[in-house]
């Protein structure tokens, strides 16, 4: 039973999860670039919310709209400003060039809002559903499975919007293939900012979740963006159910492991996962490779 | 014009001291108008609140005793050097202080790490050394001129024990802690009063101080069916705890030590915060009459509350005075006579009765301090 309860706990940090590894995996598919400045969009969309609900008192709902826009808009700057007069120089030049730029806003956060923890004030009511099965009782909070059910509803959102919207086929179109959706006439630059857009609102509705299930501070976005990097690759980059899958995966072996190991190697499990994905199936969970025609 | 005057006062004191030394044959100081001791604190920088703090309130108790008559005729004088929370100029200013053999004490610094770049310089120099927090347990026994009114962080857990005991009554209860030093040192102290209270510790966990989701480690907790939850942490993982704790549906008493005692821990915790029990050495809100008195004369003077660190260093000026006291009636106040005199200090103030153990640290209970309505008050 505490076995079941420790994998209800793992699921809304692994709809968390998911929704980071989601926007890291599309501008990978799509602009090919390890964008590591997404764990700190992911901060901004934290600090916005935190703005938004303790200074206005606004509605959890429309601050979280309001903090993924922010986070979308900042994501298309920082690409705009940071990656875009790259574009055309070799990978290793904007790979490095984010690792500055993730290093640069963190700190930049750090002075702006002072590098301590911050909580959201109360934003919802929750309440404790427990169920009694013989003599077990299960405890299932209603806070968690709110925003278990709000990741579930943003994904379903982008899936309807990759599968379904021309934008969003343009997307999937170039994902699989750039150059042949350039040669088709699509306008390049407006569809990496669409995918940038796209990230961040994704990294901002990760961090508004975070802040109203835990606390948030500026560094948040380090290992934040380090482990949806990996859930990103244990669900095969590129791929967005792949990822959807293996972040609540993760969520719920982490939780597995803090509960019945130790959670000093709660953050480890992450990458240990990670590498045995690749051991046995290097395209990841949900990968998949298409064959290259000569 | 200033500038001649202080010269022509230097010199005229140059003379007088001379001219002193020369009729009290040899005696040194004993003549002396004032007595002289120093702080060193972080003034300015990220630290600087809790120096501020500590300065306002030895510099409240130093008026009221100047203003009573000062030690036998005596008043008592303080030179600051603000450190800014840097170790490096702890330790100049430390020496600085060191040298001017007029200098009979030194207090500070707020923070351990300074401290502990200061105290081989005092001992060195046999200048007596007090501190308010500082409570690292390296500090303890460092040096026989070295007094720590502060309870060092290996003897919490003990208190914390109880605690447990005194107000809960718990048979079983289950610990959380931080992995670092200051955790595990908690850990040790509390396990063996325990045993001694003949409770039970049903698991100790560990967690890493930069956790935020505690759920699997509190799903574990409220498994055990324990009385109460020990937490070893500060504001931030407490305050996430007890939140967290709270949301699973978890109403056992949360017991914590002295770092859950900050608006920050309310702030991050919420209304979950409520009813939490941890330590303190000082609450504004104290009904004891002595202490609203403080209260009243502080905000009087500073124009706002005083907190721990103002508290404690108002006792902290009071110990170093009957300290002077006591050595003044054998004789003149020397370094060494008010050392001798300090380590047996026995002094009732605002924040307890302040009395240091063979190794220099304060031995003492805590308040027990509990939140209503998102405030801080003594729990009864």
């Amino acid at each position: 039973m505490i076995l079941l309860q420790q994998m209800i706990n793992g699921l809304a940090l692994g709809g968390i999860y998911a929704l980071i590894a989601i926007g890291w995996t599309v501008v990978f598919g799509i602009v090919g670039l390890i964008n590591w400045t997404h764990g700190e969009v992911f901060m901004v969309g934290a600090f916005v919310g935190f703005f938004l609900i303790a200074s206005f008192k606004m509605n959890l709902f429309v601050a979280l709209g309001i903090a993924m826009l922010v986070s979308g808009l900042t994501a298309v700057m920082i690409d705009r400003l940071a990656y875009k007069p790259l574009r055309t120089s070799p990978r290793m030049a904007a790979f490095i060039t984010a690792l500055g730029a993730s290093t640069f806003l963190r700190y930049l956060g750090a002075l702006v809002w002072e590098p301590h923890s911050r909580a959201y004030p109360p934003t919802l009511d929750f309440s404790v559903l427990t169920l009694t099965i013989g003599s077990q009782q299960l405890t299932i909070n209603s806070l968690q499975l709110f925003i278990f059910a709000v990741t579930l509803v943003i994904m379903a959102f982008l899936q309807w919007f990759i599968t379904q919207t021309m934008m969003g086929k343009a997307m999937l179109a170039a994902s699989q293939d750039f150059e042949t959706v350039t040669l088709m006439g699509v306008e390049v630059e407006r569809l990496v900012i669409l995918t940038f857009f796209v990230s961040g609102l994704l990294g901002g509705a990760a961090g508004v979740l975070v802040g109203v299930l835990y606390a948030i501070d500026p560094m948040m976005g380090a290992m934040a963006g380090l482990k949806g990097w990996a859930v990103a690759v244990i669900g095969g980059v590129g791929s967005i159910s792949g990822a959807m899958i293996a972040g609540l995966l993760l969520g719920v072996v982490e939780n597995l492991t803090s509960g019945f190991i130790s959670s000093g190697y709660r953050d480890a499990i992450a990458f240990v996962v990670m590498v045995l994905v690749l051991v046995v199936k290097p395209t990841g969970l949900m990968g998949f490779k298409f064959e290259e025609k000569v | 014009m200033e500038k001649n005057k202080r010269l022509l006062a230097l010199i005229l004191t140059l003379v007088f001291v001379v001219a002193i030394a020369g009729c009290g044959g040899g005696s040194g100081s004993s003549g002396d108008k004032k007595l002289t001791i120093a702080m060193v604190n972080p003034l300015s920088g990220d630290a600087a609140t809790y120096g501020v703090s500590h300065k306002n309130g030895m510099e409240l108790a130093r008026e009221e005793i100047n203003k009573a008559g000062g030690i036998k005729g005596q008043q008592i004088e303080i030179l600051f050097h603000d450190d800014s929370g840097d170790p490096k100029q702890a330790a100049a200013g430390a020496q600085k202080f060191a040298d001017q053999k007029n200098i009979l004490a030194i207090a500070g610094s707020c923070l351990s790490s300074s401290t502990l770049a200061m105290v081989p310089i005092t001992d060195k120099a046999k200048l007596p050394h007090t501190v308010v927090s500082s409570s690292t347990p390296k500090l303890s026994g460092i040096s026989p001129y070295f007094f720590r009114m502060a309870v060092q962080d290996d003897k919490v857990g003990g208190l914390m024990a109880d605690l447990v005991k005194e107000k809960i009554n718990a048979k079983k209860v289950v610990f959380l802690y931080p992995n670092n030093d200051y955790g595990k040192g908690l850990l040790t102290s509390l396990e063996s009063r325990l045993k001694e209270h003949g409770i039970a510790l049903a698991s100790s966990q560990a967690y890493l101080a930069t956790d935020k989701d505690f759920s699997a480690l509190l799903t574990a907790v409220k498994a055990q069916n324990v009385d109460a939850l020990v937490v070893g942490s500060t504001y931030t993982d407490g305050g996430l705890i007890t939140k967290q704790a709270r949301e699973m549906g978890l109403t056992i008493p949360i017991v914590g030590p002295t770092g859950l005692f900050s608006p920050k821990y309310v702030e991050i915790a919420g209304k979950a915060a409520e009813g939490a029990i941890f330590l303190g050495a000082f609450i504004a809100t104290n009904p004891d009459p002595a202490v609203q008195s403080f209260v009243k004369k502080y905000k009087e003077k500073f124009g706002m509350e005083p907190d721990t660190f103002a508290a404690l260093g108002y006792d902290q000026m009071y110990v170093l005075a009957k300290a002077m006291e006591e050595a003044a009636a054998k004789g003149a106040v020397s370094r060494e006579s008010l050392k001798e005199a300090m380590a047996k200090s026995n002094y009732k103030g605002i924040t307890g009765t302040v009395t240091f153990d063979a190794k220099g640290d304060w031995v003492r209970p805590y308040l027990y301090i509990t939140v209503k309505d998102g405030k801080f008050e003594l729990y009864k």
